[in-house]
Formats: C-alpha cells, structure tokens, sequence
C-alpha cells in the first residue's frame, strides 16, 4: 500500500534506552566508603533509528537480548527513552499535548506475547474490549454491545462469546481477543511483539492469515517483531535485523534471503530450522550470546564472527547503505 | 472478503466441569471449594457459628446480663442441672448464676463482631497502603514499606497494651487497637501482589489504551489482588478473635458489660481447680471450634485461589 | 531404506498399545490412546504433534513419571526385555539416568538450584555405579567437554543461576549423557531457546547419539527441527499415533492428511505474501473423547467411514498410517 505523503507513520530517531540497577542500601554506603562499583548498566537498546512508512509491515529480528522487544516498547509508548525522539507524523511524540497526545497514543497499539497473561482473567470479553473505546467516548453506552460483536466478529469470533471470560477460551482465541481490543479504537499502527510465539503451528497460521487480512481491511501498519525468520519472511516487506541492541542490517525481505549481507544476518538465516528434506549437519557459530550487561567492545558480534578483524574489535561499524533501501553495519562493507 | 473464519464459530472447549455457559470465576471457585469434605464442614460449622451468633438475643434463653433474670443462688451449678425456677441450664452456670449457654451465645457474638469489624477496618487500609506502595515505586513505596516492616516487628500483645493503655476501655479502643496490629500484614500482601500482576501484560496494554492511573489500580490489579487478600483476611479474623480474647482474659479488653468468650474464660478460671471446670472450659471449647473452622476454611481458600496450583 | 531398525538388532525400546488415562472429577482424560512404535539402537524417533496431543505424556509414561490421577491404562513398554510398565519403583529407579534418561524443556527441572553443577553431576554417577569422587569428576568434566562447554572446569563449578539458559540446557543434557544411556527421551528441550544457541544444541545433540550408539526420541512441536535431525517422525494427535515412518519421505510426502495440513501450515512452505494454508477448528478436547477418527472435524478428506475409529494401516512399506482414506495418490512413483 502506497502512502499518500512521504512522512512516515512512525519514526525512532536515535532512541537508546538503558536500564540502570538502583543500588540499595548497602551499596550506597560501601560507595561512600569509598568501594566504588560501577554501576550495573544494561544498554538494551543502542542509538536506533527507524522509519516506517504507512501501511508498510516492518519485521524486527533478533535474538534474546537484542533489543527488539524494548523498542517496540518504545515505539508502542510504553517504555521513556533514555535518549532520542519517537515521531508520530512527523510531530515528535514528547511534545504532543492534549488531544494530540491522546490521539496520538490511541493510534499505536500493542498485541502482546502470551494469550494467558495479556486478558485481566477477572473481567468479560466485553469489558476487556469495550472499556477503552466507552472511556475515550468512541462509542456510547447503549451502542456498546454491538461494538464489541462487531470487535468480534472481525477478528473471528462468535459476537456471542462477550459475556465469558478468559479462560474459558484457547490459546488463539484469547489472541484473537487481544487482537480486537487493540482494533477497537481505530488504532493505525500495531506493534506485534512475538504475537504468535506463544501458539501451536496450526493456529499461528490462522492469526498469521488474520493479520494480513486486517491489514487489507483497515490499512495498517505493522512493527512485527519476532524470533521466527520464516514467518517474518512471510509476512513483512522489510526486514530489521538487530543484535545486542544495534540494528545490524535493514533490508527489503526478498533482497535480504537472497543475498544476506552481515555475518550475523547469514548465519541467523544459516541456523535457523526449516523444513529440510534431508538429515541436516549443523554448523553453528560458536560462542554465546553475550550479556547486554557487558558487550563487546567496538562492534558487538566480533568475538563470534568467523570474518573478524582487528578493526572490529576497536570500531563499531556504522550503520550505511550498501545498495538502494538496504542497509548493513559492518566493516567489511568498506571495501 | 469475509474475515470470518468459519472454523472460529467453533465453540471454544467447554471445561468440563460445569455445563454453564457462562462459568464465572465464583461458580469456578465454588466448585473447587467443595472439594475437600474437611473445608465444606468447616464452613458449615462457621456458617452455624455465625448465626447463632447474630441470632444470639432471639435463640438465648436468658439474657445474662440481665440482673432480674439471674439468679445468683443458681451460681456455679454444673451442666445439666435445674436451678431454683424450674429451669435447665444446658451447660452450667458461672460465678454469678448466669447461664453459661446464653453467656457463650452473646460472648461469640461480641468476639466475632470485633474480630471481623477490626479485620475488615485493617483490610481496607492495608489495601490501599498495598495498593499505593506497589504503583507509585520509588520513595513512596520504600517509607510504605519500612512502615509496615515497623509494625510487623512488634509484638501484636505489646502495641495491643500499650494502646489500651493509651485509649482506655471499651469496645471501639479495642477495635483500633486490633486494626492497628493487622493492617501490616495485609499492606504486604498486597503489595507483592500488585507487584506481580503490574508486570503482566494486560497491565501494560491498559496503558497502552490510555486508562487513567486509578482506573488501572482500581479495576485492573486490585480485583486480581483480591484471592490472596481473602486468605489472609480470613486467617488474621481468627488472629483478632484470638488477640481479643486474650487482651480480655488478661483483663484489658473489653469491659464487663460487654464480655467476650475470652472473658468469660477469665471469669471461670479461678475455679478450674476446684472442679467447677465447665465455667472455663466451656467457652474455650467454644473459642477453639471457631478458631479451628475460621482457619480450616482459610487452608482451603488459599489453596483454591493459589494460581499454581490449577489444575 | 529406513534407518538400521527392522533389520539388524532388536530394538533399544518398543511401545505396544499404550494408553494412559487421567481419571479427573470431570471425567476420563485419555492423554495416550494406543500408541506403538520402535527405536533401534542410535536412532532418532521425532515425535511430533501440537500442544495436547500427548507426546510429553507419552514420554512420561515411558520412563514411569506419571502421578495420580493418572495412570497407564493397558500396553507394554519393552526396554531390552523389561517391561516397564509394571516394573516396581526400585526397578524403574535403577534404569532411570542410568539406561534410559530424560531431559525436560527447563533445564531448572533437572538441576537443583542450591548444588552446584559437579555436586549434582556426581551425584548422577555415583548413584549408578561405584566409583571414586575423582573419577566421577573425571567424567563430568568430559561429558561437559563433549557438549562444547569451553573450561568446563569452571562451569563445573558454578551455581545455575550463574550460567546462561542455553548453558543451563547444556548441562542438563550433559547429565542425561553422562552415564551413556541406552535411550534419551527428549521433552522441547530447545524451544525456549534462541536460534544460534538451538543449532549448537541440536548439532551436539546430533554428535552424541552418533557417536555413543544411543538411541532418541526428540519430543517437539517444530517440524524444522524434527525434519533436520530425525531419522523417522511420528506425528501424533489427540492422543494417537496418526502417521509414522521414515523423515525424508514423510516431510515429502506425508500420508495423512494432518500431516499434510500441518507441513503447509508453515510460512515457508508457503508463497511470501499469500494466504497461509490453514487447518480449520481446533485440538479437540481429550476429555471423554467420541469415538471415530478425531481428526474428522478438521480434515478435508473426511467421509462417512470416518465416523470409525481407524486402525494402523501400511499401505507402503515401512509407513504407517491411521486414516482410512490416507493420500496414496500424492506418493511418488
């Protein structure tokens, strides 16, 4: 879907987000003592900068601890920044006020990871999707219950099922429940942070088919974060790959398989499981991940990559274009 | 293009258990409840407890403190006996020829009112302490807390004095003084609760959704706060029966206008070594029942509201 | 031609019929309704099915960790002439981390948080055979060298909580290993896993049967991985055995038509950007299940005969199937 203007929907610019460990008590005083300790940092997100264009699907890859989730955090609204601006059309979110303010966070919402833990198992699936829209007066009290059927009906569900509740209900359809209430106040971008994760084979494929439907229907634009390379390639048309907090690679879908350009990238794309034909070798790299608490110096995935050189392990590579709309963050690159 | 998919009007599997259609959480808990034969006879026995209790001026056949009803020749008459009117008393009569069953019937009334009125004033308050530790974080929690961590390390028998000492008698200073030793345990409770359910996403999608603070403390995390917010109700109600009882037995509880069962073990104890044992005996009887059954039908609550433990 | 199975030794473990029910207030739970299948020594059984089909009871059930109210019903579980179903505690004991182990989706099942790893590892060895703590240390150090633990000395050392998740599975398998089982059962042991850190695992797991002889079965719901690793697959749902037969052909051409629907379930089975092959409905309740095929709700090929229940057919050599109308025409020639 073309977007009628060029601004994008969304746009990080520069986001970074650390998460500093408070010292207690006992800390503080050995501190004053003088047994300096340095404080426990976790850069979970490093200097990101991302512009999704509407009605576009970006999917955001990585492994635990790179990142993915905290961003989408960010861009959902959920989480402050530590430094850098989220823009919602262009106006930067921090400075909206108001209206705006309000408008602008309805427009971004969020379908979360696990079906159990994202539904308030105390409240009906009436509540649970009508609530915010009655709140933000979108719809009135007397039109609620058909609103929520409507909610229903769209992604899939009997308009009969708004007096029950959670638990009464599966993995997929507690999904799909979350995923009305997010519809149900005319959101324009979604964030899907491992949105499927948490579901049998069969049924992701359902949501999965679910999501590109909606997206049809109601023009939206998606951040679809996950762990699964098959169901990004999939579903997205550029793909964002990140590692230990930094974005590595960022690339349309099809150029990305074909043609892999990081070290991280080919080997992610290498080791991951696909339906083989034949009993397979794997040929993992080595090593950990490394802790967000402590990351390599210069450029984060150097002590596993097989092509590492000296320079690596002194300069982070910057993130630049390699060809049109593809970029990658590595030194060998600069030849 | 339909987004319906056929397949979803499938009906999702019923559990099991009950053929409802709509199987609200109570139905759930209820049936779970009555699992254990244990806890269904406990709380029968409370319910009974709690009806003789309230019932008290209407099922009493004498209203001992009355004085033209008591007799005081009648006084330390063992059960069973008939005194000077013609009339039975089924569990003996005490120091003052009063009859012990109507004594016990009002005594359990007194305990049970202040027990549960302190237990529900502490309820509410360490709620909202709870509640507002857990959301607001920082400073505001760490002094909450600390506070709570004071009162918790003091013996309950020992503030409980001092503040009866402070007030004087009377029924509303040993309310105060009871919910002023409870109402910790609760703040904790509730506060590691609201932690927990702070962290889960439906939490996080409330905020996403744009719902004021309160609206989020009051209708997301405090009802999901409420199961281990009743276990611990429960039990503390028998710990203020138990408390008042001995703040009475040691004669700084309520007055004597107004006796507790525990006073009424106070009374009757100068005689337990006489033989005259019924005085005293009976009524802790009594007090025991209702202790064990208070904290039979606690055991079972938290085990069915305990999340991991659902089968 | 299939893996060494039929042919050269008797088989490591031979499941015949079996069936474990949970007799809960609400009614029969028949988790494992009549599953049968065979292991030679070395070889990798995938079995694979969705969330409550019953392959982690399976499992279960063979190395006897089945607690009230559940029980195994009726079958045979034939490890090397014992039967285990049957077998007393102290038996079953004896076997268990010795000839036949386990490894479990969280590592924290098996290690104990407040022991450090050699402790727990010792443990294991000298509870199966009579050695020296030296020599016990010995060992540990080397089935951690054979999982690609570097400076085992140190992990040997640690606390869990002081190792990775990935590390912490590591170890875990590492334990199954150490006293060269005869069978290793496999419960989702890198679905919580990261992808690089689940392609070690799965490369060492690979290694380890190789070279120790030892057969496994790998319990999973991830096709990828069971088609990389797997000799033969068994795929299972609601509680029976639907398909079963050599991997390569099986992932080809699969015979049952849930094997079909879930292979194309997968998005890179898939055309990017086209709707997804869906199977239609749900996993059916296990709970006093009706009779006939259970799978006849969701099947595209359902017919009148598939109001009863299928029995084993093979209506190719060396493939099993339960369905009565199995996809024979999409074989290749």
């Amino acid at each position: 879907m073309t977007s009628a203007s060029a601004t994008p929907i969304i746009e990080a610019r520069g986001l970074s987000k650390r998460f500093i460990k408070q010292a207690d008590l006992a800390e503080r005083l050995l501190e004053r003592l003088g047994a300096t300790q340095a404080p426990s940092v976790v850069h979970a997100v490093d200097n990101v900068s991302l512009a999704i264009a509407s009605g576009e699907v970006v999917g955001l890859v990585g492994e635990s601890g790179c990142g993915k989730s905290t961003l989408g955090r960010m861009i959902a609204g959920l989480l402050q920044p530590s430094e850098g601006q989220v823009l919602f059309k262009g106006r930067d979110r921090a400075t909206l006020a108001g209206a705006d303010a309000k408008a602008a966070r309805l427009a971004v919402q969020m379908i979360f990871q696990d079906p159990y833990a994202s539904l308030n198992p105390r409240s009906r699936v009436e509540t649970i999707i009508g609530e915010a829209p009655l709140v933000h007066n979108l719809v009135s009290r007397a039109k609620l219950g058909e609103f929520v059927g409507e909610m229903l009906k769209r992604v899939g569900l009997d308009a009969g099922f708004k007096g029950r509740y959670p638990h009464q209900f599966s993995g997929g359809q507690r999904s799909r429940i979350g995923i009305a209430r997010a519809l149900a106040v005319s959101p324009e971008f979604l964030v899907c942070d491992e949105a499927i994760a948490a579901l049998d084979v069969s049924i992701q494929a359902q949501i999965i088919n679910l999501f590109m439907d909606l997206r049809q229907a109601f023009d939206l634009t998606y951040l679809f974060i996950s762990h699964d390379l098959g169901v990004v390639r999939h579903i997205s048309d550029r793909i964002v790959i990140m590692y230990l907090g930094r974005i590595v690679e960022m690339s349309p879908t099809a150029a990305l398989f074909e043609a892999p350009n990081h070290p991280y990238t080919r080997a992610l794309l290498a080791e991951a499981p696909r339906i083989s034909y034949e009993k397979r070798q794997f040929q993992p790299i080595k090593g950990e991940i490394p802790s967000p608490l402590d990351p390599p110096r210069g450029c984060h995935f150097h002590p596993r990559c097989p092509l590492a050189m000296a320079r690596c392990a002194e300069e982070a590579p910057a993130l630049k274009a390699i060809s049109p709309g593809r970029l990658s963050a590595c030194h060998l690159n600069d030849n | 293009m339909s987004l319906t998919d056929a397949d979803a009007k499938i009906e999702p599997q019923e559990p099991a258990r009950s053929a409802a259609a709509v199987e609200t959480p109570l139905r759930r808990f209820l049936s779970d409840y009555f699992e254990s034969r244990i806890a269904t006879a406990a709380l029968a026995v409370l319910v009974l407890i709690i009806c003789l209790a309230v019932l008290a001026p209407l099922l009493a056949p004498q209203n001992p403190y009355n004085l033209a009803e008591v007799d005081v020749l009648d006084s330390r008459l063992p059960p069973g006996s008939v005194g000077m009117a013609g009339y039975t008393y089924w569990l003996g009569t005490d120091g003052a020829g009063r009859d012990l069953l109507s004594a016990i019937l009002y005594g359990l009334r007194i305990s049970l009112l202040v027990g549960v009125t302190s237990c529900l004033i502490a309820t509410v308050i360490g709620a909202v302490v709870g509640l507002t530790a857990a959301y607001a974080g920082g400073r505001v929690e760490s002094i909450l807390m600390r506070l709570v961590d004071l009162q918790l390390s003091l013996p309950a028998i020992l503030i409980a004095l001092i503040l009866i000492a402070m007030l004087g008698k009377g029924v509303d200073k040993v309310i105060i003084a009871l919910v002023t030793v409870q109402w910790a345990y609760y703040a904790r409770t509730v506060r590691g609760t609201a932690l927990s359910e702070m962290n889960k996403e439906y939490v996080e999608a409330a905020r996403c959704l744009g719902f004021s603070h309160t609206r989020i403390v009051f209708k997301q995390i405090l009802p999901n706060c409420l199961p281990p917010l009743i276990v611990v109700a429960t039990i503390q109600a028998a710990h203020a029966i138990t408390l008042e009882a001995t703040l009475s037995f040691l004669g700084v509880g309520l007055p004597r206008t107004e006796p507790s069962l525990g006073l009424l073990i106070s009374n009757g104890f100068e005689y337990m070594l006489s033989g005259k044992y019924w005085i005293s005996f009976i009524p802790g009887v009594v007090l025991l029942v209702t202790i064990m059954a208070i904290n039979l039908v606690g055991d079972q609550l938290r085990d069915v509201l305990n999340p991991r433990l659902k089968r | 031609m299939t893996a060494a199975a039929e042919t050269e030794s008797r088989p490591t473990l031979e499941v015949v019929d079996l069936k474990t029910h949970f007799f809960t207030r609400a009614g029969v739970v028949k988790a494992v309704d009549g599953v049968s299948f065979a292991i030679a020594p070395g070889e990798v059984l995938g079995l694979v099915g969705e969330s409550g089909c019953g392959k982690s009871m399976t499992g279960f059930s063979i190395i006897g960790l089945i607690d009230p109210p559940g029980r195994i019903v009726s079958g045979a579980v034939r490890f090397k002439d014992n039967d285990l179903v049957g077998l007393p505690e102290e038996g079953l004991r004896t076997l268990r981390g010795n000839r036949i182990s386990m490894i479990f989706q969280d590592p924290m099942m098996t290690l104990n948080p407040v022991l450090r790893i050699d402790t727990q590892m010792i443990e294991t060895i000298q509870a199966h055979r009579d050695c020296s703590r030296s020599v016990a240390l010995g060992l540990a150090r080397n089935a951690l060298m054979q999982m690609g633990i570097s400076s085992p000395e140190r992990r040997l050392r640690c606390y869990p909580h002081e190792l990775s998740g990935g590390m912490r599975q590591r170890v875990a398998i590492a334990i199954a290993f150490v006293n060269e089982p005869d069978l290793v059962i496999a419960d989702e042991p890198t679905t919580a896993l990261d992808v690089t850190i689940q392609a070690q695992i799965l490369h060492e797991a690979q290694e380890l049967c190789r070279t120790k002889h030892t057969a496994m079965i790998w319990i999973t719901h991830d096709l990828a991985v069971v088609s990389s690793l797997a000799d033969r697959i068994a795929v299972m749902y609601a509680g029976t055995i639907v398909e079963q037969g050599n991997a390569r052909d099986l992932i080809r051409a699969p015979l049952h038509p849930y094997t079909k629907g879930l292979l194309g379930s997968v998005p890179s089975a898939n055309r990017p950007g086209e709707r997804l092959t869906q199977i239609p409905g749900m996993t059916p309740s296990l709970l006093d299940p009706k009779p006939g095929c259970r799978f006849r709700m969701r099947c595209p090929r359902a017919a009148a005969e598939c109001t009863a229940s299928p029995s084993i057919s093979m209506p190719i050599p060396h493939r099993e199937v339960r369905c009565w109308r199995p996809l024979i025409a999409e074989q290749p020639a």
